[in-house]
């Protein structure tokens, strides 16, 4: 009845779109498919679904309202199957002043696939890394009020309920057993904030556009989105209880965009107050060890001409007052590095991009090659891959997978 | 009775021949500064169509409206593409200098990504604009100071009286050894440019298909690239334009680009 209603809806204001001549509703999106299957035995598919994309946009006058709705199939992951808004916002431009009010995704800084200060927007990790990374970002219920010139902007946000990552879950191949299969070990449910007021994320970005460079500076007050994990005794004495718990944080930080000639140099650090950290073994039976870090990121850009590009990054979060007790390492380095080439008048894009886990050596490398069929149908293909002993990446080695995707746009 | 020439009246007189002899044969640079000073109107709000058509026939369209505002010599624009639909609401932001030495602002938005990132203002003049036949360089304002320009000759072309320019780039890391325009006595348009490659082989050609006057201002309507080398060819067509049209300088913002139109 829902999925009915919503297509409903959406029939009905893609008429409307059509209908109106003057200042009319202005729709697009696309339908896309995708199948991933895995390179090592058994060869079974590890993603199988198909979407559909609809977003209908007005302006009048100052106002602007935009919404975005997702259908999605997905054979593999069932529960994922679901007909829902993804955004939704409307927005007011006055003078120099607006606000925008909504589900909408925000994104903060200058790094490319790395989260130093763009913690707003959530990231959906139900198949890890390995989708398209406007896939993995999730919108926020947000409202902003920003002031505006040609060379500043200076944005108060506020995201009245928390909302966490969205974790792979059980059945999905891309799902970690924290349990290690262990009948004794058990995950308990996720400790999330109450949905009060006091609870409500809020902060500030102010950005510069000058000649040459961009700078801004953000302040947060927020909640770790990716849980942290605490462990406790059971009631029976062998049992062991995971419970995943989000806490409050918050950061100040800033970040740079340079233009060097043919090159842009980019930086980005946050300052985060009171983190807490998973608990190593040797912190077990004691509260989450708490913290100061320091996030930061170095990145270069490289347009050499004739539609190369070529990018790297590298980032550390440096635990401050580090412990035993902490899980992570005093420093977590990752570096990433990206190269592009466009051929056949820009219809043909190859591309790659990986991810290096420095303290592990793990790493997840995606190639991709990207073909404009027409105006309207890309159809692209690539393989993903694992790769590591340790570290995150190290858990996926055996999801290492060759995929095939065909996007319709209108 | 003998006749003198007082020093002033000779000195007169070499001002007016010199002033003749510049009005006979007018320097590259004059020449391609008039055409840049050309009337353009203050502010410029137009919608463009791009076809590519490639050796097969088949043909691929791009759709952008654009901005534009003089700010002095130096000019800011916001370009909002609507076709292709993959790429749609995608934006362009550029403060473009006319200092030679002084690299342009340019930030890039893609819809997909709801992100907004600085671009390189130097080696993207150098890119071929969306597989168009066109560079950024070529669509944009180069400074005429980048170039040494030498007149060549007066030649008739399709009717139209025009100045034959030379342009030579003073550094050496574009795409062309050098450019030869047509430009019309008339109106100060480059009727056709003739693009050589770094090997001074004919690259691309332009063609000033269809001229009109629009607001008072004489305006390239239909503009044909073709690309010898590849034998592919681009057609814009200024579907409308707008000259003069109320605009100012905080309306070109990275939060308009993000927004997708002009606030």
């Amino acid at each position: 009845m829902k999925t009915t209603l919503l297509l409903s809806a959406l029939l009905f204001t893609g008429y409307l779109a059509m209908a109106q001549s003057d200042n009319p509703l202005r729709v697009k999106g696309f339908v896309d498919t995708y199948h991933a299957v895995r390179l090592n035995e058994p060869n079974d598919f590890l993603a199988s679904r198909s979407r559909f994309r609809g977003e209908i946009e007005k302006i009048s006058g100052n106002s602007y309202f935009f919404v975005s709705l997702n259908a999605m199939h997905n054979r593999m992951v069932p529960e994922l199957t679901d007909f829902t808004f993804r955004e939704a916002f409307m927005e007011y431009t006055g003078e120099g002043w607006g606000f925008k009010a909504g589900r909408q995704i925000i994104i903060w800084g200058q790094a490319d696939g790395m989260k130093i200060t763009d913690v707003i927007s959530p990231m959906d990790l139900s198949e890890f890394l390995a989708q398209d990374y406007d896939d993995i970002r999730m919108p926020v219920n947000a409202m902003t009020i920003s002031r505006f010139t040609d060379f500043y902007e200076l944005e108060l946000l506020c995201v009245p309920l928390f909302e966490s990552y969205r974790l792979p879950g059980e059945g999905n191949p891309w799902a970690l057993d924290l349990t290690g299969g262990m009948d004794n070990i058990h995950i308990d449910p996720a400790v999330e904030p109450e949905a009060t007021l006091k609870n409500m994320e809020y902060g500030g970005k102010l950005a510069f556009y000058l000649s040459g460079i961009d700078l801004e500076l953000t302040a947060l007050h927020t909640w770790n989105k990716m849980p942290v994990y605490r462990y406790r005794t059971g009631d029976v004495e062998e049992d062991l209880h995971i419970v995943p718990e989000h806490h409050r944080m918050g950061f100040v930080g800033l970040s740079f965009s340079k233009s060097l000639s043919a090159f842009i140099l980019r930086g980005e650090s946050a300052f985060y107050f009171g983190r807490k950290y998973t608990q190593s073994t040797e912190g077990m039976g004691n509260g989450l060890p708490e913290s100061n870090s320091i996030n930061y990121l170095l990145g270069i850009d490289w347009y050499p001409g004739n539609e190369w590009m070529v990018s790297g990054q590298f980032s550390d979060e440096w635990i401050l007052d580090h412990t035993n007790a902490i899980l992570n390492p005093e420093h977590s380095l990752i570096s990433t590095f990206a190269l592009s080439k466009k051929l056949f008048r820009s219809n043909l894009k190859l591309a790659s991009f990986a991810y290096f886990q420095l303290n592990e050596g793990a790493f997840f490398l995606r190639n991709s090659a990207d073909y404009a069929l027409s105006d309207n149908i890309h159809v692209s293909t690539g393989v993903d891959w694992f790769h590591g002993d340790s570290g995150t990446f190290s858990h996926y080695k055996d999801n290492s997978q060759v995929w095939v995707k065909a996007k319709y746009s209108f | 009775m003998k006749r003198t020439i007082k020093p002033l009246t000779l000195l007169a007189t070499i001002l007016l021949m010199g002033g003749i002899l510049a009005n006979a044969q007018p320097t590259g640079r004059e020449i391609m500064l008039k055409a840049d000073e050309k009337p353009d109107g203050d502010t410029r709000k137009s919608v463009m169509t791009m076809e590519l058509v490639n050796k097969r026939g088949s043909k691929r369209v791009r759709t952008m409206q654009s901005y534009a505002l003089d700010e002095g010599r130096d000019s800011k624009s916001i370009m909002f593409f609507q076709k292709p639909a993959d790429v749609k609401g995608t934006g362009f932001l550029t403060w473009d200098y006319n200092d030679e030495n002084r690299d342009d602002d340019r930030w890039l938005y893609l819809p997909a990504m709801k992100k907004t990132r600085r671009i390189s203002g130097s080696s993207a003049k150098k890119e071929y604009f969306m597989g168009s036949d066109f560079t950024y360089d070529d669509m944009g304002n180069r400074s005429v100071d980048a170039d040494k320009h030498v007149f060549l000759r007066e030649e008739i072309l399709d009717g139209h009286a025009c100045y034959v320019v030379e342009s030579t780039p003073k550094e050496d890391d574009g795409l062309y050894s050098r450019t030869v325009g047509w430009i019309r006595k008339d109106n100060y348009i480059a009727q056709k440019v003739m693009f050589y490659d770094r090997m001074d082989k004919l690259m691309k050609e332009l063609q000033v298909e269809e001229l009109k006057e629009i607001d008072g201002i004489w305006t390239a309507t239909r503009v044909t690239m073709m690309n010898h080398q590849r034998n592919h060819r681009t057609v814009i067509s200024i579907e409308s334009m707008e000259y003069d049209t109320p605009m100012d300088g905080s309306q070109f913002t990275v939060n308009a680009l993000e927004k997708g139109y002009l606030n």
